[in-house]
């Protein structure tokens, strides 16, 4: 019996030793990435560590996030940081804009440099204020990427839109056409309504108004009241409506605006041509934005142009007044710039129909907030290499406490 | 909104004011038919001045050789470029006169040559109907000048659309009267000039 006893003893701590050898053979502690996927790699084939911490630098991506994510599927408990990394996010939607450009918005924490890319190259780059930056590229790249600090964010751009026409409602006069000419300029079909005489108005393309061909009406002064209730219904349906102050005098187009307008500001006479801010020459009636209102944009104090939504649509109301003039005679690139502040103002209204595009490269709008989603919240490493399994000294013991009744049992052989 | 003035072009050389009565007729006209918010008088702008480009309707007309200054040029060059509409009549109505000749070389220099419009063109209908085309003169009719009836008038075109419009019909003579007397016209001879400045506000 006694020997039994031993030989279960023996087999008992030589299992122990074994299992302490064996558990021995796995690392255990902390690892340190740093320099792309070889540890990674190494991590997920040749031995699968219990616990890792690792740093991630700038060129860690959405593969690092998701192998990192996989690992701690897979038991290993990872933790990580990233030094120096801003929580950067991007999105990339394409601008209703006949021109093709493409409008991303970037959030960053304020100060940050925020360097945009596509797969070209370097695109564009500014200092982050207001939570972010925006930027207008003027190409359609399939996606787009935006780097703050260590962290990459990249969107890919998943829409293509179509856009309609655009309806200009006002008296013949030099407003409506250099506004329409601007436009076409662009790349946009316009068509006019222009009152000219009592006879009649003149005509240009197509009469009928709703979102299956228009994107956006620009009224331009209150010869469109009797035509103010089918715009009205086009906005509600989600078309696009730019008005003037002058076109406000008719009720229903009041009800639809951002806001009244004050009293209006002279023109700059003689018109500065070398004015370092082309619109800051044109007469101007102020805005006074509504509750759900926002200002787009404004000279000093004062708001210039205005926006909200009514309905389904969008309105904004131009505060300027004869804005060709400023194509005429402004300095530079006057007429381009014209051009492209009117598409600006009707893209930002416009009504157009959108339909998804393959995503053809891997997008991480945030990958920070994916990085926290995936792994939990950034860590620094614990001091120390190795922190002991919870059952080695289980192990230990055992082992101890059978080696210790063993030999007791073989000293006190014959004994009793 | 500022209302459309009808301007006449001061050039350096020649007689730019040869034709004073024509403004107030066609302003006359333009009240009449139409509803467009007008200034009362029209404005005279010296080609090489920054107040060209508060008109963007311009008439020049002559008898004498043109021979425009570098400003000038320089100054037209940049006005059709950005969508200035520039109206140019030969008061002659001479194609071998000194006006014209000298007139289309410097046409010509800025804008490349004339073409003729057709007589379908959006121009001959933007407000009165002219189904054949630029309406004849009095002075064509009576076989002054050049002795031709024009059939055509020219222009400097871009994508179909009229930038600078060239007559050799003499409507600066055609239309040098007082507003009244058109009251004893059995045709406003004026119509045409309707048209014209219809087809610049407009297209």
């Amino acid at each position: 019996m006694r020997s039994r006893v031993e030989g279960l003893l023996r087999v008992v701590a030589f299992g122990a030793l074994g299992a302490l050898l064996i558990a021995g053979e796995r690392p255990s502690g902390s690892g340190q990435q740093a320099s792309g996927s070889g540890q990674l790699r190494e991590w997920s084939t040749a031995s699968a560590p219990e616990r890792v911490h690792v740093t991630l630098d700038s060129g860690s991506n959405a593969v690092t996030t998701a192998w990192l994510g996989a690992l701690t599927d897979a038991g290993t408990e990872v933790g990580w940081r990233a030094p120096g990394a801003a929580p950067v996010a991007v999105v990339a939607d394409p601008v209703a804009d006949p021109a093709g450009a493409t409008r991303v918005l970037v959030a960053s924490p304020d100060g940050a440099w925020i360097h945009l890319g596509d797969a070209w190259g370097a695109l564009d780059s500014l200092r982050a204020s207001g939570g972010g930056g925006r930027f207008i590229i003027a190409s359609a790249p399939r996606f787009v990427v935006a780097r703050s600090g260590a962290l990459t964010a990249a969107s890919a751009v998943r829409d293509s839109l179509s856009l309609g026409r655009i309806m200009i409602v006002g008296h013949a006069g030099w407003e409506s056409k250099f506004v329409a000419a601007a436009l076409e300029e662009r790349g946009w079909r316009a068509d006019l309504r222009m009152a000219l005489s009592p006879r009649g108005d003149v005509l240009q393309g197509s009469s009928a108004l709703d979102t299956a061909t228009h994107a956006a009406v620009i009224v331009l002064d209150s010869s469109a009241a009797p035509r103010a209730p089918s715009i009205a219904r086009f906005v509600a349906q989600g078309g696009g409506l730019i008005m003037t102050p002058a076109a406000m005098a008719v009720p229903a187009f009041a009800a639809l605006s951002p806001g009244p307008a004050a009293a209006l500001l002279p023109a700059v006479e003689p018109f500065d041509t070398a004015f370092a801010g082309p619109r800051q020459s044109l007469a101007l009636s102020p805005l006074r934005p509504r509750a759900d209102a926002v200002a787009l944009e404004g000279r000093g104090a004062r708001v210039a142009v205005a926006a909200r939504r009514a309905g389904q649509g969008r309105v904004a109301v131009v505060g300027y007044e004869d804005t060709w003039r400023w194509r005429l005679a402004g300095a530079g690139d006057a007429p381009e710039a014209h051009r492209a502040w009117w598409s600006g103002i009707v893209a930002s209204v416009a009504h157009a129909a959108a339909s998804a595009v393959p995503v053809l490269a891997p997008a991480n709008e945030a990958p920070m907030a994916t990085l926290v989603g995936r792994l939990g919240r950034a860590s620094d490493p614990e001091p120390g290499a190795a922190r002991p399994r919870s059952w080695e000294p289980v192990l230990c013991a055992l082992l101890l406490v059978a080696l210790l009744a063993e030999w007791t049992s073989r000293r006190l052989r014959g004994r009793a | 909104m500022k209302p459309f003035a009808f301007c006449t072009g001061m050039y350096a050389s020649g007689d730019w004011e040869s034709a004073p009565q024509v403004p107030a007729n066609i302003i006359d006209s333009l009240a009449r038919y139409t509803t467009l918010p007008l200034a009362p008088a029209g404005v005279n702008v010296p080609l090489d001045s920054d107040a060209l480009f508060e008109h963007p309707f311009v008439f020049l007309t002559g008898h004498l050789p043109v021979f425009f200054t570098a400003n000038e040029r320089r100054n037209l060059a940049r006005f059709v470029e950005r969508g200035g509409f520039l109206f140019v009549d030969d008061h002659n109505h001479d194609i071998d006169g000194v006006f014209h000749r000298t007139m289309t070389d410097e046409l010509a220099r800025l804008f490349g040559p004339l073409r003729l419009v057709p007589n379908d063109h959006a121009l001959y209908r933007a407000f009165f109907q002219f189904r054949d085309g630029p309406p004849a003169t009095s002075h064509e009719m009576n076989g002054w000048g050049d002795n031709l009836v024009h059939q055509h008038l020219t222009a400097v075109m871009r994508d179909g659309r009229i930038d600078v419009l060239y007559s050799n019909k003499d409507y600066s003579s055609e239309w040098s009267m007082h507003p009244d007397t058109k009251r004893m016209m059995q045709v406003d001879p004026t119509r045409f000039g309707v048209n014209v400045v219809v087809y610049a506000l407009t297209r």
